[in-house]
């Protein structure tokens, strides 16, 4: 599942550091998140959203494809 | 930044953890103490001449010596997270990542395969040459057929 963190991350310019400190997870996984490798939990997707005051649909990209 | 108050809830579970964590490593300690003991006190029963014991003092006395040194290292380092806030939070943060969980439980899921897969291997060649050793692991391979089932059970009955 593609996603929209990097992108709004480096918009609003936050760091991945505060970005994971924020949303309780490390660093690795936001790095993991942002390449693709993992996907997050609904909780997590949940914690991100509302981080960035968005909706999931607009920060997680789902595929019914993939 | 401010800080979501569902994470301090989620220190304050930790440090639980942690005072569960000291209180499991104490109780392991003495566990340990006790298998000193008893080595020792097995190794003075002994006649000076017998050999009856066939090295179950030294097995004892080694595994209570390692548990003693394995629980104070880990009491020490779960003291650690709770004297220092920013090395806890840290741990507290590494231990609660669902990444890190999920690494966690497939890691334990493939050393499952594989073990499974080892003792298979193990009863193909032991059979050959030693059938009691056969038997033990068929006897290891059952339970451990015996416990996935009876988990796969309890877990499925809670989700």
């Amino acid at each position: 599942m593609e996603n929209r963190i990097q992108e709004l991350r480096k918009e609003k310019r936050i760091r991945q550091e505060d970005l994971a400190e924020a949303v309780g997870v490390t660093r690795q996984t936001i790095i993991s998140l942002e390449n693709g490798r993992y996907n997050a939990s609904l909780l997590l997707a949940h914690r991100i959203a509302a981080y960035f005051g968005m909706k999931i649909e607009d920060i997680f990209l789902f595929d019914e494809e993939e | 930044m401010k800080r979501n108050p569902l994470f301090s809830e989620q220190e304050k579970e930790f440090e639980k953890t942690c005072g569960r964590r000291i209180l499991a490593g104490k109780l392991i300690f003495l566990l340990g103490a006790l298998a000193v003991l008893g080595a020792l006190l097995y190794e003075r029963a002994l006649p000076a001449s017998g050999s009856e014991g066939g090295g179950a003092a030294e097995f004892y006395l080694v595994t209570g010596a390692a548990l003693m040194a394995a629980s104070l290292v880990r009491i020490g380092r779960t003291r650690r997270y709770l004297l220092n806030p920013e090395l806890g939070r840290a741990k507290c943060l590494a231990e609660n990542d669902e990444r890190n969980r999920l690494i966690g439980l497939r890691c334990w899921a493939f050393s499952g395969y594989a073990m499974f897969l080892l003792l298979y291997g193990g009863v193909l060649i032991s059979g050959f040459i030693n059938m009691t050793v056969a038997h033990v692991l068929m006897a290891v391979i059952a339970a451990y057929a015996l416990l996935l089932g009876i988990f796969r059970i309890l877990i499925s009955r809670r989700m």
